[in-house]
């Protein structure tokens, strides 16, 4: 059924954006972090 | 009166920039982008609220739906949203108080700010005032329409105003006509035509 | 693939001229591209935060959805005219800003996102014949990619 198939799709697309959002976001704050810790010790 | 405001503000924003934080807010590395960035991401949440509010007065979005209830529903996030924009606002301000009292889109912009804010009051009474014999209609009555249509504008302009603070073109330092300096309160430039 | 010529082209373009020639222009056209920001952002918060129940919970979730669509799309082509017409004006220096591919990654996932699932699922079933968590997950989605994009543009600025 294509609604299934849809829902399916939501939770696939779902798992990929948010475990890249985590990543990216995750990465930016660390470089962040790593700059204030540079500046300020 | 406008010389003493000027004065005045100017007092006032330089009292702001003697105190240690301003000057660390402008120097540090990522609060003040922080606090830009949040202001500008917070306009999704204000005026994406309001946008729909307006468009719904004039009868361009959410027509199947009463009028009263798409106000009601989304005033408490638009409202979140003021808030938040208001506090990164002011925290902008804070940390550049004497050059932002002395810019002329600053100046525009809290003017329009006013006008907004009692535009939208007298909307807000004139929705209680109304007997509510509209509310389902799609098309609100052309007073409510005209209102809509002003506060759009309004933010419209304080949004365009709020970008142009950034640019130095009307800075008190350049060269500019007498009328400029006036309206932008550069006290010290007006003070060297006299 | 190599990008950088598309790029050096866009910057040389007629477009790319007038973008970095008028000032003005450019400050104008980014005024657009900011009210696009709120009207698009606005659509999209509007609709998730009522897929999830959080705002508007006495009107039908698909009432909410079928009135935003066409001001997300509205929102959406004037928000990549104005800028494309601003990334005439810094283009080269786009191709090397790391943010900006992050923007466009962002901004291709969404595009996909909305006309390729969101939209299809939402306006053709009825929503309460829908897995309730797979909503609740579109929506998460939706806010994700919408505010990541959103976010990475405002800070192609300061990078």
């Amino acid at each position: 059924m294509k609604r299934k198939k849809l829902e399916r799709a939501v939770f696939g697309f779902a798992a990929v954006v948010i475990a890249a959002a985590a990543w990216f976001w995750s990465r930016q704050v660390g470089d962040v972090i790593d700059l204030l810790r540079m500046a300020y010790g | 009166m406008q010389p003493m405001l000027n004065d005045l503000l100017l007092s006032l924003a330089h009292w702001f920039d003697a105190m240690p934080w301003s000057t660390a807010l402008h120097e540090s590395l990522y609060l003040y982008a922080w606090a830009e960035s949040t202001h500008v991401l917070t306009l999704m949440v204000f005026l994406g609220m309001l946008f729909i509010i307006d468009l719904r007065m004039l009868g361009l979005i959410f027509t199947d739906v009463p009028a009263s209830t798409v106000a009601k529903r989304l005033d408490v996030p638009m409202l979140i949203g003021f808030a938040v924009m208001f506090a990164t606002g002011f925290i902008l301000y804070f940390a550049i108080p004497v050059r932002t009292t002395q810019s002329l889109w600053f100046r525009i912009k809290v003017v329009l700010l006013i006008a907004a804010g009692i535009n939208a009051l007298l909307f807000r009474a004139r929705m209680k005032a109304a007997d509510g014999s509209w509310d389902r209609d799609p098309k609100p009555p052309r007073r409510l329409r005209i209102s809509a249509g002003l506060s759009l504008a309004l933010w419209a302009g304080v949004v365009i105003t709020g970008r142009t603070i950034a640019y130095d073109w009307f800075d008190c330092h350049k060269q500019l006509p007498y009328f400029l300096y006036w309206a932008a309160g550069c006290v010290d430039e007006m003070a060297r035509f006299e | 693939m190599e990008l950088l010529p598309f790029f050096e082209w866009l910057e040389a373009s007629a477009l790319g001229e007038a973008a970095k020639a008028y000032g003005g222009v450019f400050a104008v056209v980014q005024m657009f591209h900011l009210l696009a920001l709120a009207l698009l952002g606005g659509t999209v918060i509007l609709g998730d935060l009522r897929l999830l129940g959080l705002v508007m919970a006495d009107v039908p979730s698909e009432t909410v959805i079928r009135n935003t669509q066409q001001w997300f799309n509205a929102a959406l082509v004037l928000i990549a005219a104005s800028g494309l017409f601003m990334s005439g004006a810094v283009a080269i220096k786009l191709y090397y800003n790391e943010m900006f591919w992050a923007k466009m990654t962002g901004l291709g996932l969404g595009i996909a996102f909305v006309y390729g699932i969101r939209r299809p699922l939402l306006l053709r079933f009825e929503h309460a014949t829908i897995n309730p968590w797979a909503l609740r997950l579109l929506a998460v989605t939706s806010l994700v990619i919408w505010f990541s994009v959103a976010a990475c543009g405002r800070w192609i600025g300061f990078s």
